[in-house]
């Protein structure tokens, strides 16, 4: 059976963010215009997904070695993301992410008092991007770059969890049709299974409807969407797990990994559903 | 009553020793004689967490009072043990949000007793209480009798209820735990082997299957060490090569009771 490998630092995983730079990330989520500016609200989740992923492999006093990360923008230019001191790496161990931020800020944070109340806690909020907006959506160019970073990761950790690929983005790829790198990309694998893509579509429009791991094309509402949908992985059983628990329902077992027209909510539930990993040891 | 014990671990595949987050009691090889309740304490911290190692040793150590059980009195002093511990610890940021979702682990404990001088009757009561997987068997002349908590291999879960140092997530756990404790007897000649799930599981399967796993266990328990590998590791290397268990911390505490 796939995707039942152990996640341990002798046989570690990859989760590869591919994030929409291009110009129409500058206008606010779902277009109303009292929303953060989507390159806003992307930058904001991912810097809480990288978080929670160093937190996830936080043992004590150290960070191991379970998987590694990666950023690949994608706008006027595309290529590694990361910047600071991890400027124009492909992909990094996130214990290296950890000690490498390009800032921690201190948010405060909205807990229950525990007698029916809120307070504000200060809480540590490390930075690793600031939003970009810039140029066309060079997708094409985004999935053959990290098909050619991850097509030489799953030579070198063969028996290892497969790579999840998350690629983030507000609109249709501007150089092609994706669907064939998509399915290069998907047909990468470890003796674990195949690379898994999932795709989540920040939402332009405030009418349009989400459509959240869907089953079936039909209900998608328009070409660039059926597109997105035949790039995406089917749910592997742990996200199927993650995504019944976070929703308080079951999906159906062939739900597809795409998030389409997605809310905040949405997103942010499809960033945990992609990133919170399997039989980590 | 006279009891002899033996004590073993051995942490997973790819960690050393100080990963290890099984913590037990009594440890080692020994004996003990007397009139006075005899206690032992297994606890399975958990992976996912921080610090589970620590609190896993501080719940061993809470329940070592022979007259005390598993309350949550006891689990109180561990916790705030637990907690005083770690404030005084400088931890980086992520260590820091990490340490939030406190640490967590099983916890099995168990008490023997002998039977009041006066009564004549050999023998005696026994007690035991878990919280999570790690398990309880009770073998009497090469036949196991009882198995605690977990009855049936297909039970054991990925994801056990633990116990967690951060008092208000155990509620669901003290509204239960008098129901999920249990008692027998016990008769002079008498073993009882306590596990953490790995072994368990596997001792469980192999019983189910027809097989005779305690003649495996006790043959592998009677090996002298060699090289500095004991009778007890080398059969646990050999259960994970074979993918007969999962590769985790594995601890058995073996009793005899006479």
């Amino acid at each position: 059976m796939s995707y039942q490998a152990e996640i341990s630092r002798a046989n570690p995983t990859c989760f590869l963010f591919l994030i929409d730079h291009s110009s129409s990330m500058s206008s606010p989520l779902m277009g109303v215009q009292d929303n953060p500016r989507k390159a806003q609200f992307v930058m904001d989740a991912l810097n809480k997904v990288l978080q929670n992923l160093v937190i996830l492999a936080s043992k004590d006093v150290e960070v191991r070695r379970y998987y590694q990360v990666g950023v690949i923008g994608y706008g006027s230019s595309v290529g590694p993301a990361l910047g600071g001191n991890l400027s124009g790496q492909e992909l990094v161990w996130v214990d290296e992410l950890y000690a490498n931020p390009l800032r921690i800020e201190e948010r405060l944070r909205k807990e229950s008092d525990g007698a029916g109340g809120f307070i504000e806690v200060k809480t540590k909020f490390a930075v690793w991007f600031d939003p970009i907006a810039n140029g066309n959506t060079p997708m094409c160019q985004a999935l053959q770059l990290a098909h050619d970073i991850l097509y030489r990761w799953v030579e070198e950790y063969k028996f290892s969890y497969p790579p999840t690929v998350i690629n983030l983005t507000d609109g249709e790829s501007t150089d092609g049709d994706p669907r064939p790198i998509a399915e290069s990309l998907r047909n990468l694998s470890t003796s674990d299974g195949n690379v898994v893509l999932l795709t989540v579509h920040a939402s332009s429009n405030p009418l349009a409807q989400q459509s959240f791991f869907p089953n079936n094309a039909e209900t998608l509402p328009d070409d660039v969407s059926k597109i997105m949908y035949e790039m995406s992985s089917q749910l592997t059983p742990n996200m199927l797990q993650t995504a019944s628990e976070l929703l308080g329902k079951p999906l159906d077992q062939n739900a597809k990994a795409i998030v389409y027209n997605a809310e905040i909510s949405g997103i942010i539930q499809a960033l945990e559903i992609g990133t919170r990993p399997a039989n980590m040891r | 009553m006279e009891i002899i014990w033996q004590s073993h671990t051995l942490a997973k595949d790819g960690n050393c020793q100080e990963e290890n987050e099984d913590a037990f009691s009594p440890n080692g090889n020994s004996a003990f004689s007397g009139e006075e309740p005899f206690i032992c304490a297994l606890a399975d911290g958990a992976t996912r967490t921080s610090f589970s190692s620590l609190w896993a040793n501080l719940l061993v150590k809470s329940l070592a009072d022979p007259y005390l059980g598993l309350t949550d009195s006891a689990v109180s002093t561990a916790q705030k043990e637990w907690s005083q511990t770690i404030n005084e610890m400088k931890l980086p940021w992520h260590a820091e949000e990490k340490v939030k979702q406190g640490s967590f682990s099983t916890l099995l404990w168990f008490r023997v007793t002998p039977n009041p001088k006066e009564s004549g009757e050999p023998g005696g009561p026994w007690e035991a209480t878990a919280v999570g997987d790690s398990c309880l068997f009770q073998i009497r002349n090469e036949e196991l009798i009882t198995k605690y908590p977990i009855a049936r291999s297909e039970d054991f879960a990925n994801n056990p209820i633990l116990i967690s140092s951060i008092p208000e997530r155990n509620q669901q756990i003290w509204e239960t735990l008098s129901d999920k404790a249990t008692r027998g007897t016990w008769s002079p000649g008498d073993q009882f082997l306590l596990m953490t799930d790995a072994l368990a599981c596997w001792f469980m399967r192999k019983t189910e299957q027809g097989n005779m796993p305690i003649q495996k266990l006790f043959c592998a328990l009677q090996q002298p060490e060699v090289s500095d590998q004991s009778g007890f590791e080398k059969l646990i290397l050999e259960l994970r090569d074979s993918k007969a268990i999962k590769n985790d911390d594995t601890s058995l505490i073996y009793i005899t009771i006479n």
